[in-house]
């Protein structure tokens, strides 16, 4: 793929998701990505018009899996206006099913992969930090298993920045790096390799991105655990937040499994503390 | 209300529109995410520690939301702004003001979901100009993030000065117990969060269906 194309559809890319509309989902960004290649293909206006109507169809993945589909598209386009006239029909039926079948199956992934799991993963990974960042300092407003301190002197305040940093990082770097390269996979691999697709584990990823996320969820727990029982006077303070904790741990995850969300779960709270304060006080 | 403060309140309030803007139109670069925009504006009221605690809480609710195809999120970020600027106006306290800015966040998924309709609905009309002049694409992009921006912004501003304010105006109404009931729920929700990522990460993990 020309390098200067590729700049382009990778700078472009990041807008596919700006014309999304509920008729044909992405497809006006999609035009909007591939509009550099088809300029460059198709000198003709007579010809570039009916080609946008083609690019004009539906198109609707995960953007940042997106990157596999322009690569792919883009040999297809240059194969179409290489090929003869009377084998224009077929290609352009390949091309359109191709599209479909990679954009449903990047979706899959892209959609379990980032919006679900690394999205969460990089939440950990703030969580985590922003508890070590925390304990540091010496007085704290306990929340749950996060504790804040109270005197913004008592730490450089710059080091709290560090949990949102470690965030975007955690998450930008994976995911761009998947971008750039996607368009290199999809526009050098064949089908055999379902356009580049294959040549990433994206199974082993995803498992050991949920094993990543839990032992750390794990070790904010028990850190905070560890942290409390040092720093509690009395080991009943430390028996009634362990009871605490456990308890709304699995109320949560039950809940979930009811189809619960933690926002309805969090109204319930305050309505059955509610209540419960004015039987009980 | 001085004249500075409601521009600074302002200024807040165009910034988190810039930011949402990463959301649905941008990059996607999580930019717009609570833990970042709790930060941010933690830094800018000046006091960055509330900002990263209700930048976090926040995101420990909204786990369960995953932006997939049509389905409309609650913005964090708008939730995040409201919160901070309300509690840094009015000096609220967090637990209090904290779930009016979660339902405010809640409350702008519909507005998202309504331009998305306005944009939807003139649809065919868009394709055509396009078809015509291929330079309109770049405006009508433009012209979507404009309006994207001002409703955000408006959406925003909205919120602060006249949510904030009705929050207020029941504030003193709030009696001991409720407080109690709102500082329990305020402070159990990293537990919550805690469960909701525990089921997340652990889901299908361990029958060998790790991408289901």
């Amino acid at each position: 793929m020309d390098r200067n194309i590729r700049y382009k559809i990778f700078f472009r890319s990041l807008f596919l998701k700006a014309g999304w509309n509920f008729k044909k989902f992405q497809n006006i960004g999609f035009l909007f990505v591939m509009l550099p290649t088809l300029r460059k293909i198709y000198k003709d206006d007579k010809k570039l018009k009916a080609v946008i109507k083609r690019n004009l169809e539906i198109f609707n993945t995960n953007p940042i899996m997106s990157s596999f589909a322009f690569g792919v598209l883009t040999r297809l386009e240059e194969e179409i206006s290489k090929s003869e006239k009377k084998n224009v029909e077929e290609i352009e039926e390949h091309w359109r099913l191709t599209k479909e079948a990679i954009t449903t199956a990047s979706a899959s992934i892209g959609d379990n992969l980032f919006l679900a799991i690394l999205k969460d993963f990089s939440l950990v990974v703030a969580v985590f930090l922003s508890l070590i960042v925390s304990f540091k300092s010496l007085t704290y407003t306990h929340a749950g298993f996060l504790y804040f301190v109270d005197e913004i002197e008592v730490v450089n305040s710059l080091t709290l920045l560090i949990p949102a940093i470690a965030m975007l990082l955690t998450y930008n770097i994976a995911t761009l790096m998947i971008r750039w390269n996607g368009l290199k996979f999809g526009y050098n691999c064949t089908r055999f390799s379902c356009y580049g697709l294959r040549i990433i584990n994206w199974e082993r990823i995803i498992r050991n991105t949920k094993i990543a996320g839990l032992i750390l969820v794990g070790l904010c727990v028990t850190y905070w655990w560890f942290n409390t029982s040092a720093m509690s006077v009395n080991i009943s303070d430390v028996i009634v937040t362990s009871i605490e904790a456990i308890a709304f741990i699995t109320l949560a995850i039950v809940l979930k499994k009811k189809g619960f969300s933690a926002i309805q779960l969090y109204i319930l709270c305050i309505l059955v503390a509610c209540v419960l304060s004015f039987i009980v006080l | 209300m001085e004249l500075s403060l409601i521009l600074n309140i302002l200024m807040l309030c165009l910034i988190s529109a810039v930011l949402e803007l990463d959301t649905s139109f941008i990059g996607q670069f999580q930019i717009a995410r609570p833990v970042v925009v709790g930060t941010i504006f933690g830094l800018l009221t000046g006091n960055i520690i509330h900002g990263l605690q209700v930048g976090i809480f926040l995101e420990l609710l909204l786990v369960d939301f995953v932006p997939v195809g049509a389905f409309v999120v609650p913005s964090g970020n708008v939730a995040a702004t409201c919160i901070l600027i309300m509690h840094s106006i009015y000096e609220c306290p967090p637990h209090f003001i904290f779930p009016i800015g979660l339902l405010c966040g809640w409350g702008y998924a519909y507005v998202e979901k309504y331009i998305r309709i306005f944009y939807s609905e003139k649809h065919e009309l868009t394709e055509k100009n396009i078809v015509n002049n291929l330079d309109t694409i770049k405006k009508w992009l433009l012209r979507n993030m404009f309006v994207n921006l001002i409703s955000t912004f408006l959406y925003v501003v909205f919120v602060v000065f006249v949510i904030g304010k009705l929050a207020m105006l029941i504030l003193p109404f709030v009696t001991e117990k409720i407080n109690l009931a709102l500082i329990f729920s305020y402070l159990i929700i990293p537990w919550i969060g805690a469960g909701r990522l525990a089921v997340n990460f652990g889901n299908n993990l361990f029958n060998g269906k790790a991408h289901g």
